[in-house]
């Protein structure tokens, strides 16, 4: 007995690695936070601590068109674009580094709209070539300093991050190949993964938009970011962090820029309604739809559901990776890193039905964006294998509800060119199917545009 | 969520390193060259224009994005501070091949005082630089031409689009309205030329391609037929041949910086053409990185899928190279001709041309080529 206790207690205590389940996500406490601090840290403070020096991204990229930029931003950052902060090293380095906005804030109609996912950025390109060729810009050392650091992780995670078509974002695959690269205690850097990568071309993934925060209980479709929302928001950090130091020093604002995010509400549909078809619709929806979805108006209510694999019918694989065993290294490391003192990675084997609010601004629909509009969302027949589009945040069409395209008779496979290849979304690849969801199909086609009338006044 | 920054704002383009190689300008040149000049220093001419040029005094010029038009995009872009015009030939005559290469540049000020006291006051300049190099006993040149734009002495037309340096002693005109057939008039002591030169499709656009690009753009023929006259020392002979033509503009390129660039260019016999860029560090404190496209003959361009170019023999004065593509794809052997054994590196970087043979999707290639060498 006293032997079996020695062992236990010198064996190396491995984090454990929970699912969740199904069904309702329970709320869990969240600190407390200031939202207008919190969007003050969010466009100012370099919590992705590493980037391009500004004396290369002058010469390369340079100042911002006046609508790419913020008013009120910190002194340096007149010129940037919304999407990148300036950042002064203690050693003197002077860099422009990347923020949240790059992936979270978009146009629409002609409007900035923060907390908007990015659907149309194209990630078919290894940066990492272009933030080498950038060094031909780079004179002072502590600016070269730098640029090798991020260089070198460009580098170790281009395979990750790199998509083969456009509006596919890699973030998820991107943060699993940092924690591959990190030592969970210290989060030091190595050049070579410490544990084996994610696979290489990242699944297909839709920005969702900051406002649902609002609700949810949990972070992510798959609901994996559980407890304490501050900390697992700053993951971005990890493309940079090299040590925990840096990290704390980031979750002493993380709360504010939650509040920020939960404080967040979508834009206002912009083209005007009938009022008698939002009410039908109003009725079918909270008649199909509410039980998962939630009510509106008022006083709203959210289940905070996650639905099973067998009854959404949508693409599995980004639920299965995760709950299925094979993502157990990733969350073992979250658990036992500083991120996993406040929160926890327990992925569930399904996907979360979102709170609807301004659906209609956030096209393509799904997990894995593998929907142009939200009228075929609700008529699941007539979605389209293959489709292209513009990546033109003007292109919308208020009649559908989801971005102009074009339906095609083939898909990625034979097409040569690859400016062509990569605009191709082709549901017939492992990630990208547009199957599940069928809740729509039974409506008759007037409840469905009634219901389609009724989103547009969320 | 981890992070990437946003490159789409900037067409990708195989132009950056074409800019940046005139840095280093040296050209299969057979003598060593004079120590050069003031005047002649490259790098420091760049280097002073670009401090003077960064103030913001150019607006974004609006072929940065979007499609390029034709013939318009072979005159002068006035919007951009450089701009250069590269014409590398193989010129064959009963007496042998020669290589010739005609590079005009052109360096801009938007608003500049023309009473400024420095050496390159005037608010435009253009440079010509020629470079012969024989097969064959005798005959090399090396010529560079700075003149600032002024009348009767040097300048620059669009309707149609020509550029002249003394007079018209060096001329680059177009003759025919379609924009696709060119005269290069050479009027040296040391070189003389009247060459008919006809832009062969396929052209490809800085927008076509994925090569590591910064704001720059252009575009580039892979294949040019010459034909005409070229007198030297040993008398005159008509020639006719075969080469690259390329232009480009954008932002002053970069002298020093952590990194440097090759450019290879490859032409085949069987038609079909390849662009490389190779990005070096100068420190090797990482392995290069190479992106490169294929030009088939019918103008179809496909990148090369992770090509890995590297120097085969010959660190300081590479004279053999080899690229190979994991997917078995493209495997190529490219070797120094003798014409460019002689020693042309200097601390500038150094062209040379190259004979290649190989595979490439399962048939036999041969062809030449140039590779331009950044500067160490
Ligand atoms: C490279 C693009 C990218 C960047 C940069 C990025 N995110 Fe995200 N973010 C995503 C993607 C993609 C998802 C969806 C992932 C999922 O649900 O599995 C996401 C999800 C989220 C969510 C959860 C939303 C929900 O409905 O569950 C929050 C909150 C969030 N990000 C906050 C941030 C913050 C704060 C930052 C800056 C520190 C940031 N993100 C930076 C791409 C990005
Ligand atoms: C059984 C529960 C359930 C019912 C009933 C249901 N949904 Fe959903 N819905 C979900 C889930 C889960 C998702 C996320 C699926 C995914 O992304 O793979 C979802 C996704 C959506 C989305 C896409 C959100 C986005 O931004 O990608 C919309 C829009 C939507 N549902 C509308 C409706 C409407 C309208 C109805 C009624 C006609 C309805 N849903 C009925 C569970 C449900």
């Amino acid at each position: 007995m006293a032997v079996v206790l020695l062992l236990s207690a010198c064996a190396p205590e491995e984090p454990v690695v929970r699912t969740s389940p199904t069904g309702t996500v329970p709320a869990t406490l969240q600190r407390a936070g200031n939202p207008d601090q919190g969007y003050r840290a969010l466009v100012n403070e370099a919590y992705i601590s590493c980037g391009m020096p500004t004396a290369a991204w002058r010469k390369t990229l340079g100042p911002a068109p006046p609508e790419q930029r913020l008013p009120g931003r910190a002194p340096g950052n007149e010129e940037l674009p919304y999407s990148l902060t300036r950042h002064r090293t203690p050693a003197g380095a002077d860099l422009v580094v990347s923020n949240c906005l790059a992936c979270h804030a978009s146009f629409f109609n002609g409007q900035l709209v923060i907390g908007l996912g990015n659907e149309n950025l194209d990630f078919t390109e290894d940066v990492s070539a272009r933030a080498e060729a950038a060094g031909a810009y780079v004179e002072a050392e502590a600016d070269a300093a730098e640029w090798k650091r991020w260089v070198a992780v460009l580098r170790a995670t281009a395979p990750y991050t790199t998509t083969d078509t456009v509006g596919v974002n890699p973030a998820i695959s991107a943060t699993l190949a940092l924690l591959a690269h990190r030592d969970p205690k210290t989060l030091a850097w190595s050049d070579t993964p410490l544990m084996a990568p994610p696979p290489p071309t990242p699944a297909a993934t839709s920005v969702p938009p900051w406002w649902r925060m609002g609700k949810k209980h949990a972070m992510f479709y798959n609901t994996e970011g559980r407890g304490d929302q501050a900390r697992i928001m700053m993951l971005g950090a990890l493309l940079c962090a090299d040590e925990v130091a840096t990290v704390k020093a980031i979750d002493a604002y993380a709360p504010d820029i939650r509040a920020y995010v939960t404080s967040l509400k979508p834009p206002r549909w912009p083209f005007g309604v009938e009022v008698k078809l939002v009410e039908r619709g109003r009725t079918v929806f909270e008649r199909t739809c509410a039980a998962c979805h939630g009510t509106y108006g008022e006083s709203p209510t959210y289940p905070n559901l996650v639905v099973d694999l067998a009854t959404i019918g949508t693409d599995p694989a980004m639920a299965r990776f995760a709950a299925g065993g094979e993502g157990d290294r990733f969350s073992r490391w979250f658990n036992g890193s500083y991120y996993g003192e406040m929160a926890e990675s327990a992925p569930a084997m399904g996907y979360i039905a979102p709170p609807l609010d301004g659906v209609w601004a956030t096209a393509p629909y799904l997990h894995n964006g593998s929907v142009p509009t939200l009228e075929l969302l609700l008529d699941s027949p007539r979605r389209p294998a293959y489709w292209t589009r513009s990546f033109d945040s003007n292109d919308y069409d208020p009649t559908t509800l989801g971005w102009r395209f074009r339906e095609l008779p083939h898909g990625k496979a034979g097409v040569e060119d690859r400016e062509e290849r990569k605009r191709i979304y082709d549901t017939t690849l492992p990630g990208y199917s547009n199957a599940g969801h069928t809740f729509g199909d039974a409506l008759t086609a007037d409840e469905r545009r009634a219901v389609l009338e009724y989103l547009k006044t969320l | 969520m981890s992070q990437n920054v946003n490159w789409s704002r900037h067409p990708a383009s195989w132009v950056l390193a074409a800019a940046l190689v005139v840095a280093g300008w040296v050209l299969f040149s057979h003598q060593r060259p004079e120590p050069p000049a003031a005047r002649d220093d490259l790098s420091a001419v760049l280097r002073a224009w670009d401090r003077e040029t960064t103030a913001g005094d150019f607006p974004r010029p609006a072929s940065e994005r979007g499609q390029l038009r034709f013939p318009r995009e072979h005159g002068v872009h006035a919007d951009v501070p450089f701009e250069v015009w590269d014409t590398v030939m193989r010129l064959t005559s009963e007496q042998g091949t020669r290589w010739l290469r005609v590079r005009f540049l052109r360096l801009a000020a938007a608003a500049r005082a023309p009473d400024r006291g420095s050496a390159w006051a005037a608010s435009e300049f253009l440079r010509a630089e020629l470079t012969l190099v024989a097969g064959a006993p005798a005959g090399s040149a090396h010529v560079v031409r700075n003149s600032r734009v002024a009348l009767g002495i040097a300048g620059r037309a669009s309707d149609p689009p020509k550029l002249w340096i003394n007079g018209d002693s060096l001329a680059w005109v177009r003759t025919e309205a379609s924009g696709d057939q060119w005269e290069l008039v050479l009027h040296e002591s040391e070189l003389q030329a009247r060459l008919q030169l006809t832009l062969a499709t396929p052209r490809v656009t800085s927008g076509d391609t994925d090569l590591p690009g910064g704001p720059w753009a252009g575009y580039l023929h892979p294949h040019l037929a010459v034909s005409g006259e070229l007198k030297t020392a040993d008398g005159a002979r008509p020639v006719l041949g075969t080469g690259w033509f390329t232009h480009n503009w954008g932002p002053v390129p970069p002298v020093g910086g952590q990194v440097t660039f090759d450019r290879w260019l490859l032409q085949f016999d069987q038609g079909d053409a390849l662009v490389l860029v190779q990005t070096r560090r100068r420190d090797g404190s990482a392995p290069p990185s190479s992106r490169a496209v294929w030009i088939a003959a019918n103008g179809q361009i496909r990148a090369l899928d992770r090509p890995v170019a590297q120097v085969k023999t010959g660190s300081r004065r590479p004279d053999a190279w080899s690229l190979i593509t994991p997917d078995g794809r493209t495997r190529l052997k490219v070797e120094a001709t003798t014409e460019s054994t002689d020693d042309t590196a200097t601390d500038q970087g150094m062209a040379v041309s190259v004979r290649v043979e190989g595979q490439h999707d399962g048939r036999p290639v041969t062809g030449w080529g140039v590779i331009d060498v950044g500067s160490p």
